[in-house]
């Protein structure tokens, strides 16, 4: 009876479905397919650039051009071809008032919940949109303005603050610094770009939400966060696409700067397109993410909650810098059906005193393989250097897998490290102990699941822990209620 | 560039290293060399570059080895035999149990000829270290132990390089205990002299269906030495295997366990301590395949470097698919005691079946201030409680040693080496 509910729930789950597939009929603006230097002038030209971000785009296309597709990930990658992509997609503005956007897209992001219109204007949150490759409206832009702050797409950005974005840009992810860190830094679009002024602490979420739309293309965004002395802000960013049989490529970087006493929140769901039953499709996430933290007594959080794309590759990581300097790491990744995500973190000690925490929560269904892989790495110098990191992996289902590659490296005699891993099944004890208490079957997986993750889900900002939440019931739906 | 002037090596002198091996064997030497060729990348490749010499000819010591060195462990009854460089030294007649054979891998090609080709290369894997030693390797220890036969006494086999100008020794060990048999392996490392030496030994061990086996490497050479050895184990259903690999002073070791666990009610536990100073490089590689379910292993590694030494541990632990109930801990612990001082942890788990129990735990540090606090508020000083912790935190690996003598003399001797004491065991002639 059991065994049936079981396999009842095993099924349930493989069969829950994608519920941000729909495509929105918006004109495109597209480029041809391929890359190649005139690609890269051509989309330096259509954003207006300025020529010494034209030349940092041709130095990472030539070095890409030189660098071999990276194969040390445990995922297994079918041949990707970087000449079948659009790199450069825009929804068209309506030609009668270039201030209006397009009706369709801004139902687009209503049906995703993205309060881009005013009328939203009470769940106080600031939006940067982001569809294909460029931004399409930011809200709430004149309040934080008044605080100092820029809250604004990158292109928008380069044009109006271009000391800002070249003093920053590449300062934290070389575009050098891998295969598709160079290939972001050559075709990047858009993203959001977000200062926060000496002093200032942001009084909302800042928000970013991409969307993948047309076809055929590949979204290359780039978002920078500079936070200067003392100020906070906490940023959020979601990301969704259409379901369609091929596979879409997503390379992003994201780099954060953080000054002396500054605080940095980042948090991520990333609900991706992760292709059908049976693998067909989905989106291929090869993301770089890192904060600098440069200043003494600065300190990020990356949060993630990781249910989509069809194949996941991303390290958000932390470089300890300023001494007292602190990263936090908190991750859920849950995968499905044939997905595949290799996700982890880097925390780096350079300064005195600097302390990192990593909880990472990998949960595999169907036949996904999901992989944790860390650095902690304490330099020479790095006196004091304290780090904690823990990694549980769920598995439901016989056919999935789930991996661990953490790396601790250490040169410091002071540095004290710890790391501890666990993989096992749902717990047949607390399964019947919820049971016997009347709980069904399928309840008590949810509530299993839901306090494995509750550590990881309580560090995001409330709207978006109700969205995680949420993202992971449609993941487990049908089978846990 | 360095494997393809052993390649060329062995080219040149095929015939001598060929001279007395099996049919099977030089044909499979051909296939090593095809795949050398192919894709030869040596595991610590750069310390084959010295010019090390070797003794294809099986050239033999003109004096009784066995008169010459011995490394007696105080009230130890062992079965005793030496492996000079990579030559075994067959020693006057030993009584062992009714059907057990100890002896030289060179004679048993021509003595044991069946078993011998029915074990060989049973659990190696395709790498390019294991081609290299299939290639080199004219000579080690065989042990065959029938059914159900148990040793009484632990085998001992001392490994001694000695030679007056830099020396590479290749050798190859195979073990065999079957169904329902037991042995007990020590094998210690010395070393001889200034001259720089480097060991390639590969040791296939065969345990039988529960079948017990326990394997203690001891390595106590010097800095001049590059140690790099494998111990690959195939593990049946029922069998029980510990192993630990204790490594006190050299210059250069890699150690690499690869198990197998392919019967039911398999049980493991791989142990390992390492004590580092000057410049010595210590790592520590061990590969767990869970390929059926039901077995259990457990790992413990700890570390402790002073000076300018380095530590490296990777554990992988894979279990396939279909291995359920499988039960698989590692832990390791890791003490830097100075600034020069690094350590690289890279605990791995790979894990493919859903019914499973997996965990590791990794951590780097220091002493506990406030264990030293608590000790010197009772009147122990520091330097002391300090040794008292450290020789906890090592003490902890010695207690999975079976053999009572030899923890006893590990403990002194690790003892006197936190102290800062000459360490050496001081019972044997090397060392006196």
């Amino acid at each position: 009876m059991k065994q049936q509910k079981q396999n009842k729930l095993v099924t349930d789950l493989l069969d829950s479905d994608y519920k941000y597939g729909f495509t929105t009929d918006v004109q495109t603006d597209v480029i041809p397919v391929g890359i190649n230097e005139e690609v890269v002038r051509l989309i330096s030209a259509k954003k207006n650039e300025p020529q010494w971000l034209l030349d940092f785009r041709l130095r990472a296309y030539r070095k890409w051009v030189t660098m071999p597709l990276p194969t040390w990930a445990h995922l297994n990658i079918p041949p990707i071809d970087f000449q079948n992509i659009s790199y450069y997609a825009a929804p068209r503005k309506h030609r009668d008032d270039s201030r209006q956007i397009d009706p369709e897209l801004v139902d687009t992001f209503n049906k995703l919940g993205i309060p881009l219109e005013e009328q939203k204007r009470l769940s106080g949150m600031a939006v940067d949109a982001v569809m294909d490759s460029t931004s399409v409206k930011t809200t709430y832009r004149e309040d934080l303005a008044k605080l100092g702050v820029i809250f604004c797409s990158i292109g928008e950005a380069v044009q109006h603050y271009p000391e800002l974005v070249r003093k920053y840009l590449g300062s934290v992810v070389s575009y050098a610094d891998n295969f598709y860190a160079a290939l972001n830094s050559a075709v990047f679009s858009d993203g959001s770009f977000v200062y926060i002024p000496k002093g200032v602490r942001c009084p909302m979420e800042l928000s970013t939400y991409f969307r993948i739309n047309a076809m055929g293309t590949g979204q290359f965004e780039r978002t920078l966060i500079v936070a200067d002395d003392d100020s906070y802000v906490s940023y959020l960013e979601g990301c969704t696409a259409p379901m369609r049989d091929e596979n879409q490529l997503h390379a992003a970087i994201v780099e954060i700067v953080v000054l002396d006493r500054a605080e940095v929140k980042y948090s991520t769901v990333q609900n991706w397109y992760p292709g059908d039953k049976n693998g067909k499709g989905g989106i291929y996430k090869f993301v770089t993410k890192r904060a600098l933290c440069q200043g003494e007594s600065s300190k990020v959080f990356w949060t993630q909650v990781e249910t989509g794309s069809a194949i996941t590759w991303k390290y958000p990581g932390c470089v300890l810098k300023g001494d007292n300097s602190v990263g936090e790491f908190y991750s859920v990744a849950f995968t499905n059906n044939y997905q595949q995500a290799d996700t982890g973190t880097k925390m780096i000690h350079l300064g005195k005193n600097t302390r990192s925490r990593i909880v990472s929560k990998g949960i595999s269904a169907g036949r996904s393989q999901n992989a944790y892989r860390g650095l902690v790495k304490v330099g020479k110098n790095a006196d004091g250097a304290r780090n904690f990191s823990q990694c549980d992996s769920l598995l439901i289902g016989k056919q999935c897998g789930a991996h661990t590659f953490p790396v601790i490296d250490v040169q410091n005699p002071t540095a004290v490290l710890e790391h501890e891993a666990s993989t096992s099944k749902i717990n047949e004890d607390q399964l019947f102990y919820c049971n016997q208490r009347g709980i069904s079957t399928e309840d008590a997986v949810g509530l299993i699941v839901g306090g494995f993750t509750k550590e990881v889900l309580n560090k995001l900002p409330m709207e978006f822990a109700v969205e995680a939440q949420k993202l992971l019931q449609i993941s487990l739906e049908g089978s846990v209620g | 560039m360095i494997l393809k002037s052993y390649i060329d090596l062995y080219r040149s002198a095929q015939d001598r290293f060929n001279a007395g091996a099996p049919d099977w064997l030089v044909e499979a030497r051909r296939g090593s060399l095809d795949f050398l060729q192919q894709h030869g990348s040596l595991r610590e490749a750069a310390a084959y570059a010295t010019d090390y010499g070797m003794n294809p000819d099986r050239l033999q010591l003109k004096e009784d080895p066995y008169k010459l060195f011995s490394c007696a462990i105080p009230e130890i009854s062992a079965y005793n035999y030496l492996v000079v460089n990579d030559s075994f030294c067959i020693p006057g007649a030993a009584e062992l149990p009714q059907g057990v054979v100890v002896t030289s891998l060179a004679k048993a090609f021509s003595t044991h000829p069946e078993w011998v080709k029915r074990y060989f290369g049973l659990s190696h894997t395709d790498s390019a270290d294991w081609h290299f030693n299939q290639l080199f390797a004219q000579d080690g220890l065989f042990i065959y132990v029938p059914q159900g036969v148990v040793l009484d006494q632990p085998v001992q086999l001392v490994n001694y390089m000695y030679d007056k100008e830099a020396r590479m020794a290749v050798s190859h060990n195979l073990i065999v205990v079957e169904d329902g048999a037991a042995a007990q392996v020590l094998v210690c490392d010395h070393a001889w002299g200034e001259t720089d030496y480097l060991s390639n030994r590969y040791t296939e061990v065969y345990v039988g269906k529960g079948a017990k086996y326990e394997h203690y490497k001891l390595e106590s050479t010097n800095e001049h030495m590059t140690n790099i050895s494998t111990l690959a184990i195939d593990q049946q259903a029922g069998s029980q295997v510990l192993t630990n690999s204790i490594t006190l002073h050299g210059g250069h070791t890699d150690n690499r366990v690869q198990v197998r666990m392919l019967g039911e009610g398999a049980r493991l536990s791989l142990n390992g301590l390492a004590l580092g100073t000057g410049r010595q490089r210590i790592s520590n590689h061990t590969d767990i395949r869970h390929q059926v379910a039901g077995a259990m292993s457990s790992e413990l590694f700890k570390y402790l470097l002073d000076q300018a030494a380095q530590g490296d541990f990777y554990g992988l632990i894979r279990v396939d698919e279909g291995a359920d109930r499988t039960t698989a801990l590692q832990t390791n612990r890791n003490l830097c005691l100075s600034a020069d001082a690094r350590m690289q942890a890279r605990p791995q788990l790979e894990i493919y079946a859903d019914d499973v129990q997996c965990n590791h735990g990794s951590a780097t540090g220091q002493l506990d201030e406030n264990a030293l606090f608590y000790m010197q508020t009772r009147g122990i000083s520091e330097v002391e409680a300090r040794h008292l912790l450290m020789s906890a935190f090592a003490y902890e690996v010695l207690n999975n040693i079976g053999i009572e003598k030899v923890k006893d003399r590990l403990r002194l001797m690790i003892d006197r080496r936190l102290r800062g004491e000459k360490y050496n065991c001081h019972a044997c002639s090397m060392c006196q």
